[in-house]
């Protein structure tokens, strides 16, 4: 039996023992330096997938790629690290590739119109009815009108069979908008002084440049992902940057000085830099002896634009103009007066492009360490192909630049004396744009011609890819345009403004789904890339050339289209280049590896190779086939516009995820902007009581007005207003971009440079309000 | 020697062109609404009127003392010998306790899986000897990961070579394996790590129902433990005195 | 305890076996459970307790298994028994056990005072007031660990099936529930740890007959008639005694 012991400690042990454990307990508590465990996980696993090489088509730069598949569906995009265009890096669109095969809205069947054009009424039809109605609509223009009545507009993935189907047919009317509304200043301008265009894959030496004097090119929102990578080493490489833009872009937040210069008056700002750099001797003495002409009449030409005269009109000090030019003597040939990629501003790029080209020029930096690359070309021949009847020239392969070689100048405005059609754009043709390149042509004259019907109808229109509203800067003539033609054929991946006036809708797969032609290009190694497809076309697409094959064989012009299949195509060319499909299949790109004395002849002891379009075999300052044309007068400034008081001057540009007019409905991209903001001024926006995030109407002097939301910001010039382009869209089909933002194109200008036939979208002057 | 692995992220060469996000939410599947990393744009206008940007990519920090761990009452996050902090989703439940504990934002309840997702590190990625998504896509290649613990490797030069921060306070100083370079630029206030309020529940957990039962149950034990031992004392007492009595 | 007293059977086999049986569970339970918990903010067992737990099985994903296993099991005996003996088992029972009046608590509580006191010398002029079958402790203690064992359980099958079958993300009620059943859970747990070292004191050491009761279901005729005065009389009335 047990017993009720009582302790005479008990007390004191109860309470000892209470205390105790208390202590203990605490002490035991977590104590402040965390105890993490150690505990067995199973790791996540990398799931299986399959790769395949190819090139990107978000944008034009065409980064190399790998494709990784499961389950026969792309599931994601990385770069091929081999590849001279991106070194292995892809940007955010690039990544968001997947979206655009995997969109929900994307143009999945043949479509036929029932309402309007233009009212968005469609009825699916077989691929069969498609082709069959195009080639007979087509047939029947040719037939009426000629084949010059047919106009091909390009701006999508590899738009390349498209451009020889309609040279087969027979018309020279093909163009695409890199020329006229992009490029073709700048790499004209180039072409005309040194014989090289420059854009394109732009072949400089960015990673030992130790100055970019850089007139906007916002190449870090702007992106060429290869381009950017090795400015922004050049940059971690000390090199110095100077950024001149209107408003202050990331770019810009990199820059060793920043100027906040005027809008559109850049030119007056080189042609000061040319001043000081002639009268102070800054220029390369030896490399203007042996490798330029015209130094003498430009020296004569620039005297009255010195840096006084300049501050006033740039807003950029004298003092510092002749600071810069001695900076940048001193770092010399490793030097770059750095163009925009598009130079289609104010009324006079042209003279914008040649004295950049000019200053680069007096630099020396053509053939050098930090400057100009010459780039080498991977040669695969063409197929074998039958003449094209028309064509004044047809899309070839670029080696490094886009192609901006002056063909022989025609003499008469509608045919030449061998019975072959003109541009209805002018490109290329005595009396209209003589200058202007005949291979992409002039869209915007191009548009025109068809709302015009002149010099001669044009009755059917086929796109590939593009959208001719967003990228245009005058609705009125692309709807009239639009509107006149007897028939319109759209092939495109996605549905935009523009498609939806077709009268047949072609649903391409995308560059995911297909195999295209060779990107043959040219850096310090020449190369060529294959593009596999990385699953099989969705719903109801076909690949660009399958589509252009099967039209051929409808219209007779199968000796254009001798393959039976586009891999045997490339297999063809391949073969005759000493490869072949399956190896190039193997590796994504074949190369022949850079060449230091080929890339940079001056530094290894060789010469520079130049043959200008006047046939020069030096730089030619003043180019005389410009002065026979009276056309040197470009290289002096013209006055540009200025806002009134309570005006603005409109400028549009790029953000690093968004390009053109096509990601904005991309589910991935549009997630990042979904819309567009208006960049204001904090002065000018307390003024008109608008604060971050209020709806603003912005309008022109035309009359064009939209709303949009306002960014509040010291990033921009009191004078100027900004906002991201491509977004304002209308086309319902678009569910994510529709109504999202203002279209800066419906508010840009529609100038056209006097001397090249391009366009002048930044004269706009635009009033901005409060909602 | 262990690994110990860490994201450099270079302010410089970064240019906000999101490609590490899109390529993360790729390779991950990352519901729309979400994302396991970011950049962060810092705009602001300095003292003589001029505006500044500034750019800092993000994700989670894989911090040495990392809160999200002792928050999560299933182990589901747990740190890796190599540094790692990963996410075991066998094992979460979702209930989000780690969530506000993390100060820099990088865990969310997964819509899909129900379970929290975060950056990893792409250990499946690095497990198998690739990069990390975000860090080979990076445009400028402003990104760079390795193991500073190898002094040959490319995180170790660059750390050497240039002074780079990390995200801390005063407030939070939490050990992040994720370094910046600024070329000695202040950080601004907008990125840094803000202490949030963890969850009531998990708070009470901590500082209610572990102390005071641990105060209970260690006050029974010894009250009761020390009265049995002391009562054996007693009763071999009792015996030997009633043995003794018996020699008696 | 003298060889002629009088040995009366109190207690039927499987209820015994019952009681085994929930020890068992219990310490299974409390082993595994304390093994699973693993952060340290929210951790009661010092870190080398869930690393031998969780590395013997394999991680804690399996050993939550264990867990909800046993735990499933010992509901589902539970509620068994419960069905099948509720008339002549269980009902008795709680209505011998079960606290569910203030003044039975007050009551009840008072009892447990003085017997403690007792246990260290004190209030020796205060006498126990006579008890039932259970005394004022044991109904209080049952009592605390019959709800706290049904919120246990009822926190318990939503830390594991909440999860499972609920979209987490579709309601942020789902997550506050599972956090605070956390807390629920680990509440009752620790009061019913409280409550266990009492009741194993004095069944191993302070009233040694009284586990000889739970091993054969005999108990001494004296031990009722000392500690349980008021059965004492029931059982006479009976006629058991």
């Amino acid at each position: 039996m047990s017993t009720h012991d009582h302790f005479d400690p008990s007390r004191r042990a109860f309470l000892g023992a209470t205390a105790g454990g208390t202590a203990l307990t605490i002490a035991g508590l977590p104590s402040q330096a965390l105890a993490r465990i150690n505990a067995p996980h199973d790791p996540e696993k990398l799931k299986e997938t399959t790769e395949v090489f190819g090139f990107c088509d978000m944008c034009y730069w065409r980064c190399g790629l790998k494709i990784r598949s499961r389950d026969g569906r792309a599931v994601k995009i990385d770069g091929n690290p081999e590849h001279p265009n991106n070194w292995g890096v892809v940007c955010g669109k690039g990544n968001a590739g997947l979206m655009v095969a995997y969109a929900p809205n994307r143009l999945k069947h043949p479509m036929k119109r029932v309402g309007e054009r233009g009212e968005g009424k469609w009825k699916p039809i077989s691929w069969d009815e498609a082709l069959e109605t195009t080639a007979k609509e087509l047939l029947k223009v040719k037939k009426k009108y000629g084949p010059q009545a047919l106009a091909l507009i390009g701006h999508g993935s590899w738009e390349k069979p498209y451009h020889r189907l309609a040279h087969a047919f027979g018309t020279p009317n093909t163009t695409s908008p890199v020329f006229g509304l992009c490029c073709g200043p700048r790499g004209l301008s180039n072409m005309m002084i040194m014989g090289r265009n420059l854009t394109g894959n732009e072949t400089l030496d960015l990673e030992n440049c130790k100055y970019f004097l850089m007139m906007g090119r916002n190449v870090t929102e702007s992106l060429h992902n290869g381009e950017t990578l090795g400015w922004v080493n050049g940059v971690a490489n000390g090199a110095k940057v100077v950024y001149f833009d209107p408003r202050y872009s990331i770019t810009a937040s990199k820059a060793d000085e920043y100027y906040a210069i005027r809008p559109l008056t850049d030119h007056a700002f080189l042609l000061a830099m040319i001043n000081v750099v002639i009268n102070e001797e800054l220029y390369d003495k030896k490399f203007i002896a042996e490798y330029v002409v015209g130094f003498d009449e430009l020296k004569q030409r620039v005297q009255k634009y010195t840096p006084e005269w300049a501050e006033p009109i740039t807003e950029v000090p004298a003092k510092d103009i002749r600071r810069l030019a001695k900076e940048m003597a001193a770092k010399a040939p490793s030097v770059f007066v750095y163009s925009p990629r598009r130079l289609t501003r104010t009324s006079n790029d042209f003279g914008t492009g040649m004295s950049i080209t000019i200053l680069n020029t007096l630099f020396g930096v053509w053939g050098r360490k930090g400057g100009v690359f010459t780039p080498q070309k991977y040669k695969v021949p063409e197929i074998d192909l039958p003449e094209f009847e028309h064509a004044t020239a047809h899309r070839i392969d670029s080696g490094g630049d886009f192609n901006y070689e002056q063909p022989e100048i025609p003499l008469a405005h509608i045919q030449d004396e061998e019975g072959k059609y003109h541009r209805a754009d002018g490109a290329g043709v005595m009396g209209r744009w003589p200058i202007a390149n005949p291979q992409y042509g002039l869209t915007n004259e191009m548009w025109r011609a068809m709302a015009e019907q002149k010099p001669y109808p044009i009755r059917a229109l086929m796109t590939a890819g593009g959208n001719g509203f967003l990228n245009s800067t005058n609705y009125d003539i692309i709807r009239k345009a639009l509107e006149t033609v007897d028939f319109y054929v759209a092939s495109d991946v996605i549905p935009n403004e523009m498609n939806m006036y077709a009268d047949i809708l072609l649903p391409e797969a995308s560059y995911l789904e297909r195999y295209d032609d060779l990107q043959v290009g040219g850096a310090r190694e020449g190369y060529v890339a294959v593009r596999m497809p990385a699953m099989k076309p969705l719903h109801d697409t076909r690949d660009a050339w399958t589509i252009c094959k099967q039209l051929a064989d409808r219209m007779g012009l199968s000796a254009y289209f001798p393959h039976d299949s586009i891999k045997e195509l490339l297999d063809d060319r391949l073969k005759k280049a000493g490869s072949s499909l399956a190896e190039i299949e193997k590796v994504g790109i074949l190369k022949i590896p850079a060449d230091p004395v080929k890339n940079f002849p001056l530094d290894h002891g060789g010469k520079l190779k130049i043959k200008t379009p006047g046939g020069s075999t030096k730089a030619e300052l003043i180019p005389g086939m410009l002065k026979q044309m009276g056309f040197d007068k470009a290289l002096d400034y013209v006055e540009q516009v200025r806002p009134n008081e309570d005006e603005f001057h409109m400028t549009f540009g790029r953000i690093g995820f968004h390009t053109h007019a096509r990601t904005q409905d991309n589910v991935w991209t549009a997630d990042l902007m979904r819309e567009n903001v208006l960049w204001i001024h904090p002065e000018q926006a307390a003024k008109r009581g608008i604060k971050e995030g209020d709806l603003v109407k912005v309008s022109d002097r035309k009359g064009r007005s939209g709303e949009i939301k306002a960014k509040v910001t010291a990033r921009i010039r009191k004078d100027t207003i900004f906002m991201v382009h491509g977004f304002g869209h209308w086309d319902k089909r678009m569910t994510t971009a529709n109504g999202q933002g203002v279209a800066d194109s419906n508010l840009a200008s529609y100038a056209v440079d006097p001397h090249v036939g391009s366009m002048s979208m930044g004269l706009s002057l635009v009033k901005v309000e409060k909602v | 020697m262990t690994k110990k692995y860490v994201m450099l992220a270079d302010t410089i060469r970064c240019i906000d062109c999101k490609a590490c996000v899109v390529a993360c939410r790729a390779e991950w599947e990352t519901p729309m609404g979400y994302s396991r990393d970011w950049v962060k744009q810092a705009e602001f206008v300095k003292e003589d009127g001029s505006p500044r940007v500034m750019l800092f990519p993000g994700r989670c920090q894989h911090c040495d003392e990392a809160p999200c761990i002792e928050a999560c009452p299933s182990g589901a996050a747990y740190k890796r010998e190599d540094g790692m902090v990963l996410q075991d989703n066998e094992i979460c439940s979702g209930c989000e306790l780690c969530v506000p504990a993390c100060p820099y934002d990088a865990r969310w309840l997964n819509p899909e899986t129900n379970t929290i997702s975060k950056c990893t590190f792409c250990q499946p990625r690095v497990d198998q000897g690739l990069q990390p998504a975000c860090v080979q896509t990076c445009v400028g290649r402003a990104l760079i990961f390795g193991d500073m613990n190898d002094p040959s490797s490319e995180v170790s030069q660059l750390l050497k070579e240039k002074t780079w921060v990390k995200l801390t306070t005063d407030e939070v100083n939490i050990g992040p394996n994720h370094y910046y370079y600024t070329a000695g630029e202040a950080l601004p206030d907008e990125v840094m790590p803000k202490l949030h309020d963890r969850h009531l529940a998990g708070k009470v957990m901590e500082n209610v129902v572990n102390p005071v039962g641990a105060i209970g149950i260690g006050a029974m034990l010894l009250t009761f433990v020390g009265a049995g031992v002391l009562k054996m004392i007693g009763r071999r007492n009792e015996v030997s005195t009633s043995e003794n009595q018996e020699d008696k | 305890m003298n060889d002629t007293d009088q040995m009366i059977c109190v207690r039927e086999k499987k209820t015994i076996r019952l009681h085994w049986f929930n020890a068992l569970c219990w310490l299974l339970l409390l082993a595994s459970g304390f093994g699973i918990i693993s952060g340290d903010f929210v951790r009661f067992a010092p870190t080398f307790w869930p690393e031998l737990m969780q590395g013997l099985f394999g991680g804690n994903d399996n050993l939550v298994l264990a867990h909800i296993i046993v735990g499933i099991s010992w509901v589902a005996v539970f509620v068994f028994f419960i069905l099948f003996n509720f008339k002549g088992v269980v009902f008795p029972f709680l209505k011998k056990v079960l606290v569910l009046t203030p003044m039975a608590a007050f009551k009840d509580t008072w009892s447990m005072v003085v017997t403690l006191a007792h246990l260290f010398g004190l209030m020796k002029n205060t006498p126990v007031p006579p008890q039932g079958r259970y005394n004022g402790a044991q109904r209080l203690l049952g009592t605390m660990i019959i709800f706290c064992s049904l919120l246990i359980i009822v926190s318990g099958l939503y830390l594991f099936f909440g999860p499972q079958l609920l979209s987490f993300s579709e309601n942020s009620f789902y997550g506050i529930i599972f956090r605070w059943a956390l807390v629920g859970h680990a509440s009752s747990v620790f009061l019913v740890i409280i409550g266990l070292i009492a009741h194993i004191y004095f069944a191993l050491i302070e009233e040694r007959e009284s586990l000889e009761a739970m091993k054969s279901g005999n108990v001494s005729v004296e031990f009722i008639k000392h500690h349980n005065a008021l059965w004492y009389e029931e059982l006479k009335q009976e006629g058991k005694v």
